[in-house]
């Protein structure tokens, strides 16, 4: 048996390093009579495509950001709002992994869709590159900054006084070179791969939120599997929740000491103070989210809210 | 698998069917016979996700630009300008073509773009000095596809991002080489200028050089409108097409008054034909592309070549090749991310430069389009000069062999990729 | 301009029947024109506006790159199907042009019959598969608009291409020469191209 597994990003990255530690495993365990291949980024199609592609069946697994998913599943896009996740990644963790609020909320609406939710993970956190200095409001004002076309994202840049302007990814890099935009926000990961910072002066930490990435199954396929089947894909994914929460947090070291070692670009992280200026900005961003999702939105929302506040509490941060 | 898929286009090909019919019979034919179960509503996903990329755009507003001036006066004027300088030259005409091209091309970032913008109007003006059509047409696409390689180029954002190689770096890595093929190209024009007989025109006065410019001025402000409007962020070279639409209108209708109000429709209309003509075929090719991708067809090609014991020169060899192979029938950005992580172990093991990878690349997607059975430029070609696909393909083999010894070149001497890398950069 | 019917013989003749589906065929041309005119005209303003938006108001237009591939996905699929009516989609015509005039008819009218074919069962496939997309209820990003409606136009494109390639193999049975469309006679433009745009 051939089980096929597509990504979002390219070979190397962190969604690869997951299929890689995925496959090895079912591999493994189920003594080699079922195979993963995996297909890395554009190989198979765009992140849309490779959802449909896992939805009718094409493909086994599929990576899905929720920025894409919320075309489908709108409370997905509850991880776009800024500030809402932890700034202690082992409580993001804990909720990206187990949550009952989004797994069980959301289980039908992925069933709907021909999907089976099967977990979620951070890729680190998204990161600012400008080309200049934004510690607050104020300095982003006249200020293009690139975002994904997301209502949700462009909503949140305008409340932090920006200018959001939309634009593919693959021009980005040019777009900064020529000074089309003033900056871009992505994952240390993405910057280091795209070589943003060849073209940008400042790096800057705002803490406004992780990049997650969600790993879906065909419902069908998962629905069909036999028993030992179903525990040998469960169990694996019960397993690289940390497994993968280290590979994240190592690989976004290396490529952040790769930066630091090829330019010179000033890196910022706003204090504390700098932050809740952005955080209670983020507060539109949760009404403009209640206001597209509805109640069941809300719902997902306030529950993950307490979920977080209260692994916050316990882990005393 | 791939022999029958092979069979299959080759045969159709050949009997004459539509372009985008080997294509997606390919397709077809990987569906119904060999995934089973998957379900071929792919190919329709596939189609329409081939031609929604937003840089694609940037076609039809460069042919929408291009059918307007021609129509107009404005295209008619900056070739007078030309002429008046270089008339008297052999070649000069020919190399001016290529310039523009390369020009033109570098800017716009598409070398379909190209193949319209300036072989729409330089065409006519070859053939009435006394180029043979073969040739205005292969120096035509051809020079086109150096805009691969001067930067911006989205080939190069594309293998670096999948490479993990400087885009910076690329970008600068690939101008020598470009400027390169156009010095190639401009000494093979002379040559054909002087073989083909092509008489050279009186040297015009600097009398009527100077009306010339004086009645290019305002068509002269495309080019500053292109790059400056790009090197200044007013717009990126997608917009720059828009743009260059509302320049020729403002030009032809407003102010030259060369084209009536009343026929912009009509030049519309035939605008996306030709669109469509050459889009239908990316639609098409995408959908071939997932076959292959799905069926893991390189990797199987690729698997047991014993690459890893291969001497640096050979690895580079067999990439120049498998790229070549694969852009003669997919579009170069498919091409490249497909097979780009195939080969990237073996580059790192090999200790060989990613940047030159990068340019000999970018420099077979360039050949690819130009190169049957699909190449881009060549379909562009066929629907807007309106010739047999034969004698649009006619006059390309000089150039292929050209740009064959560049990648050669490039092999045996890095430098001619890596020197000016080195000394922007301080390596 | 290459020769068409009109010049080539009168219909006149025509019967009833035939005459009302030139009058419909007529029609559908006359969409397909618009589409395209209107298609590229919306493309170019929509594109410009953004720039000014962005650049005079510091307010870039959201929808913009949707708009755009919706009518890049318009013009391409209504293109298909007038590219065919006017026989002008790229063939590899090498080893076709040197045939006699009876064999270039026979193959005329096999690529015809298998084109159209192929169209009508990609037709069937982009009708299961904005079927599919109704049911999962996608919508863009941008504008949120149901993502079927955006792409209505393949299935469309691909019967109006199918009738085209129908229509091309019955006029190639009951005329004379060899049609590469239901209206255009096989023959390239041997017009000076050393006037006029080369369009
Ligand atoms: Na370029
Ligand atoms: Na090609």
């Amino acid at each position: 048996e051939s089980w096929k597994f597509a990504l979002e990003e390219i070979d190397g990255s962190v969604q690869d390093a997951y299929a890689e530690a995925f496959k090895k495993r079912i591999e493994e365990k189920s003594g080699g009579e079922v195979t993963v291949n995996i297909y890395p980024y554009g190989t198979l199609g765009t992140s849309t495509q490779l959802t449909e592609l896992a939805a009718n069946g094409a493909i086994q697994f599929a990576n899905a950001s929720p920025g894409h998913l919320g075309k489908l599943i709108p409370e997905i896009q509850v991880l776009s709002i800024p500030y809402l996740l932890s700034q202690n990644n082992e409580c993001n963790k804990q909720v990206l992994g187990g949550s009952e609020v989004i797994y069980e909320n959301l289980d039908e609406k992925f069933e709907n869709q021909g999907l089976k939710l099967l977990t979620m993970y951070p890729e680190g956190q998204m990161v600012w590159t400008t080309n200049k200095k934004i510690t607050s409001p104020e300095d982003f004002s006249n200020f293009k900054i690139r975002v994904m076309t997301s209502p949700l994202l462009v909503r949140a840049y305008e409340a932090f006084g920006a200018n959001p302007t939309p634009m593919p990814y693959s021009e980005v890099y040019s777009g900064l070179q020529l000074g089309q935009i003033d900056g871009q926000v992505n994952p240390i990961f993405a910057i280091e791969e795209m070589k943003f910072y060849e073209v940008q002066d400042y790096m800057i930490w705002a803490g406004q939120q992780q990049f997650t990435t969600t790993v879906v199954a065909n419902y069908g396929f998962y629905d069909g599997l036999s028993d030992e089947h179903r525990q040998l894909v469960d169990s694996t994914v019960d397993e690289m929740v940390d497994v993968i929460f280290k590979t994240q947090d190592q690989y976004n070291k290396e490529r952040l000491e790769k930066i630091k070692q090829t330019s010179d670009i000033e890196m910022i992280h706003l204090n504390e103070e700098q932050r809740a200026v952005f955080a209670e900005r983020a507060k539109q961003v949760e009404k403009k989210f209640v206001e597209m999702t509805g109640d069941s939105g809300e719902k997902v929302l306030n529950a993950l809210t307490q979920e977080i506040k209260s692994c916050e509490d316990k882990m005393g941060s | 698998m791939t022999t029958t898929l092979v069979a299959v286009m080759i045969v159709l090909l050949l009997l004459g069917f539509p372009m985008m019919i080997p294509l997606i019979a390919a397709a077809m034919v990987g569906f119904f016979f060999y995934f089973s179960g998957i379900n071929p509503e792919i190919m329709i996903q596939q189609m329409v996700g081939g031609v929604k990329p937003v840089a694609l755009i940037a076609v039809p507003m460069f042919i929408f630009a291009a059918d307007i001036v021609t129509k107009g006066h404005a295209a008619d004027r900056l070739l007078d300008l030309v002429l008046r300088f270089v008339g008297h030259l052999r070649g000069g005409l020919a190399i001016t073509t290529a310039a523009s091209c390369t020009l033109f091309g570098a800017v716009s970032g598409s070398t379909q773009a190209t193949v319209v913008a300036i072989g729409g109007p330089l065409r006519p003006k070859m053939l009435k000095a006394g180029y043979t059509d073969a040739f205005t047409i292969a120096l035509t696409i051809n020079a086109s596809d150096i805009a691969l390689l001067i930067p911006p180029s989205i080939g190069m954002i594309i293998y670096g991002v999948v490479a993990g190689a400087s885009i910076g770096e690329l970008f600068i890595a690939g101008i020598g080489p470009g400027l390169f093929i156009l010095l190639m190209f401009s000494v093979y024009c002379w040559i054909a200028a002087r073989f083909q007989g092509v008489p050279v025109e009186e040297k015009a006065t600097w009398a009527l050089r100077w009306q010339a410019i004086k009645r290019a001025l305002l068509p002269l402000g495309f080019p500053v409108i292109i790059v400056g409007g790009i090197y200044t962020g007013i717009f990126s070279p997608t917009e720059a097409a828009a743009i260059s639409v509302l320049y020729a209108f403002l030009l032809e209708v407003v102010i030259f008054r060369s084209v009536k109000l009343s026929e912009i429709p009509d030049i519309a209309m035939s605008t996306g034909l030709i669109t469509a003509v050459v889009f239908i075929l990316v639609a098409a090719g995408t959908a071939f592309s997932w076959t292959i991708s799905f069926a893991m067809i390189p990797q199987q090609i690729l698997g047991g070549i014993g690459m890893d014991q291969m001497a640096q020169w050979e690895i580079l060899a067999i990439i120049a090749v498998s790229f070549f192979v694969g852009c003669m029938f997919v579009d170069p950005i498919v091409v490249i991310l497909i097979l780009v992580p195939l080969f990237k172990p073996y580059v790192q093991a090999a200790g060989i430069d990613p940047i030159l990878v990068g340019v000999i690349v970018t420099l077979q997607a360039a050949i690819g389009s130009a190169t049957p059975p699909f190449g881009c430029d060549i379909f562009t070609a066929i629907a807007v000069f309106r010739r047999p696909y034969l004698d649009v393909i006619k006059g390309t083999p000089p150039f292929i062999v050209m740009l064959a010894a560049v990648s050669v070149l490039l092999i045996v001497w890095p430098e001619l990729a890596l020197f000016l890398r080195d000394v922007a950069f301080g390596y | 301009m290459t020769k068409t019917a009109s010049d080539a013989k009168r219909p006149g003749r025509d019967t009833p029947p035939i005459r009302v589906l030139n009058i419909i065929d007529k029609a559908f041309e006359t969409f397909e024109t618009y589409v395209l005119a209107y298609g590229i005209l919306i493309m170019a303003v929509n594109t410009i506006a953004n720039v000014f938006g962005r650049n005079l108001f510091n307010q870039s237009l959201y929808f913009t790159e949707e708009v755009n591939q919706f009518l890049i996905v318009l013009v391409t699929w209504v293109g298909l199907g007038y590219a065919s009516r006017k026989g002008r989609h790229i063939r590899m015509s090498a080893i076709y042009d040197q045939l006699s005039d009876p064999l270039k008819k026979a193959l005329m009218i096999i690529m015809s019959l298998g084109t159209g074919a192929v169209m009508f069962v990609l037709a069937y496939y982009s009708y299961q598969y904005l079927d599919g997309l109704m049911g999962r209820g996608t919508v863009t990003p941008a504008l949120g608009v149901p993502l079927w409606v955006t792409y209505i136009w393949v299935p469309v494109g691909f019967v109006i291409t199918g009738i085209q390639y129908a229509l091309t193999v019955v006029r190639n049975v009951r005329a004379h020469e060899v049609y590469i469309s239901y209206t255009e006679v096989d023959a390239y433009d041997e017009s000076d191209p050393t006037v006029g745009s080369g369009l």
